[in-house]
């Protein structure tokens, strides 16, 4: 059975994958509709940098990360001064870290989903009346239903399996920075092979019905209202 | 009122500029070939395209000049593409009262959306998802959807263009008694000449950017000085009542000003108001009242004008009742009967196309 510390690692890891996810949500959405229709002739070099942290080992993201924002860091002493507190080995660092590594994956369904709505519809819109910001919400955003629930459906998941980035900048301090993956290394490490089973199985579940309620989503947007 | 707009686009060359006196209501159509950039000039009017240098002015309403531009959702028109375009993740009723919900004022009385609906026979499928509807369906979706937006213009661009042909002329009959209920201007793009002497009573030729002739429909259509008369397919166009149903020879007869015409059966009530195509082609000249001809409409008229269309062709304009048709004969015809303005003499309309 899931321990009490277990549950503990899964209601944290479930918190910081919200979290982590709704912040990504509302930063890329800018960024993804940029990338969709900028025209700018450099764009590729942002495309690039922005999926870095889907081919970049996480343990290398977490050093760099964690040397930036360790209190003697360039990013960390800036903190300092203003008065945050240190991120490193905190539950906010964490979700710093998640944002950065889980990235591409919110961005990169939305700017599909912006790059497949046409303009047509959005014309039509204005020429009945709409002003951009009433086109947005009652054209786009439906429109974007599908890349909206991959993304946060992606970002979701991907946040909860991380495990190098929080290692590096998190450590493994109970209820504050001990998600389900590093308990389940610590499970294997002291031959717990039990408990790892019981949290791996509930990650798996977890995982596939994500999977699940994103392909189930998709198909009824395909067929329609009706 | 009064629509004036001008623009210069340098990386097509196209240039237009134009004047145009609107009636209140009725359809006006901007005729001219493809590639003259009639797309261009709703989308300028509309504005969809931002062009430098462009002026629109609608009445008093300044839509776009020297640092002025009107975004295309304040100004008070409506606008259906060629392409029905409705929006896919709305229901037919929730696209016809899109416009609905972002205004601000009570639903207008001279739109009576819901009349609109049922003109256009769109009131079972109300609840349906635009993708499960046919073309010709969707377009009409998309016509009252514009309507109900409340606009003080409408512009439309080449709307039958995206249909089949077979499907087309059903859909003008029902179009044609939408258009009479709309009760503002409506300015129509396309370059078929069928369209045009159907659906519209203000014809504007454009030919390189310029208006090269402006007025009624069946005078513009009519007048040889124009290009468009002496084409191969010439057309003139004629209105009237449904006066009598032979339905048991399956025609029509309705009373036009030209004289009284027999047609094929028109599925429309008596006393309803039709507007006929006739052919130049399927006009023909007799100089004395045929008594055993196979042409059922035979009327009293007169030769206005003419002109040698070239290919051994000739194009009469005729004065038959209180308009004119045009008529096509060859060239041999005409010297054979010795034809002269002025002459009186007889029409055989052969066939009448309602569509």
């Amino acid at each position: 059975m899931l321990s009490q510390a277990d549950l503990n690692a899964l209601w944290l890891t479930f918190k910081l994958a919200t979290v982590s996810t709704l912040i990504l949500l509302v930063l890329c959405l800018p960024v993804a509709y940029w990338l969709a229709k900028s025209r700018w002739r450099f764009k590729f070099v942002v495309e690039a940098f922005v999926a870095m942290p889907l081919v970049l080992p996480p343990t290398v993201l977490g050093f760099y990360l964690l040397v930036l924002l360790s209190p003697n860091g360039i990013v960390g002493g800036m903190l300092a001064t203003v008065g945050v507190d240190n991120l490193v080995f905190s539950f906010s660092g964490l979700v710093l870290g998640s944002c950065i590594y889980s990235l591409p994956f919110v961005i990169q369904p939305l700017q599909n989903g912006f790059s497949s709505i046409q303009s047509r519809p959005l014309e039509v819109a204005a020429t009945l009346g709409a002003s951009p910001f009433q086109r947005f919400y009652s054209i786009t955003l439906p429109l974007l239903k599908p890349g909206l629930i991959s993304a946060s459906v992606l970002g979701f998941a991907h946040t909860m399996g991380e495990f190098g980035v929080v290692l590096m900048i998190g450590g493994n301090i109970p209820n504050e920075t001990q998600v389900v993956s590093i308990a389940i290394y610590d499970h294997v490490e002291s031959l717990q092979y039990a408990q790892a089973h019981w949290l791996a199985g509930t990650l798996l579940v977890i995982s596939f019905v994500l999977l699940l309620a994103v392909y189930a989503a998709n198909k009824r947007f395909r067929l329609g209202v009706q | 009122m009064s629509l004036q707009v001008s623009f210069c686009q340098t990386f097509d060359n196209c240039a237009i500029d134009l004047d145009l006196n609107l009636a209140n209501r009725g359809v006006t159509a901007v005729f001219g070939p493809s590639g003259v950039g009639k797309s261009t000039l709703l989308r300028v009017i509309a504005g969809l395209d931002e062009i430098d240098g462009a002026k629109v002015r609608f009445n008093a309403q300044v839509w776009q000049d020297k640092g002025r531009f009107l975004p295309a959702h304040e100004r008070k028109l409506a606008m259906v593409f060629q392409q029905p375009s409705l929006f896919e993740h709305m229901s037919v009723e929730q696209n016809i009262y899109y416009a609905r919900r972002f205004s601000t004022k009570p639903a207008n009385s001279a739109f009576p959306v819901e009349d609109f609906i049922d003109t256009l026979q769109l009131r079972s499928l109300l609840k349906r998802a635009p993708q499960t509807l046919s073309g010709g369906e969707q377009q009409r979706v998309a016509i009252v959807r514009a309507l109900a937006a409340d606009p003080q213009l409408l512009l439309m661009d080449e709307p039958l263009a995206s249909l089949d042909d077979s499907l087309k002329s059903e859909f003008m009959l029902t179009f044609e008694a939408l258009l009479r209920q709309v009760p503002i201007p409506v300015i129509y793009v396309t370059h078929s000449k069928l369209e045009v002497a159907r659906l519209c009573s203000q014809l504007v030729l454009l030919d390189n950017g310029r208006c090269i002739g402006q007025g009624a429909t069946q005078q513009v259509l009519t007048d040889l000085s124009h290009p468009l008369a002496l084409e191969e397919d010439a057309k003139s166009a004629l209105h009237g009542k449904i006066i009598a149903h032979d339905k048991h020879h399956h025609i029509t007869q309705i009373d036009t000003q030209a004289g009284i015409i027999w047609v094929s059966l028109v599925p429309s009530a008596i006393n309803t108001t039709v507007n006929l195509v006739i052919k130049a082609k399927d006009v023909s000249v007799t100089l004395s009242k045929q008594t055993d001809s196979s042409i059922l409409n035979i009327l009293p008229a007169k030769i206005v004008d003419f002109r040698h269309a070239g290919k051994g062709k000739t194009i009469l304009k005729i004065a038959v009742g209180e308009t004119f048709l045009l008529g096509q004969i060859t060239d041999k015809s005409f010297a054979h009967l010795a034809l002269k303005k002025e002459q009186e003499m007889f029409v055989q309309v052969k066939s009448v196309a309602l569509s």
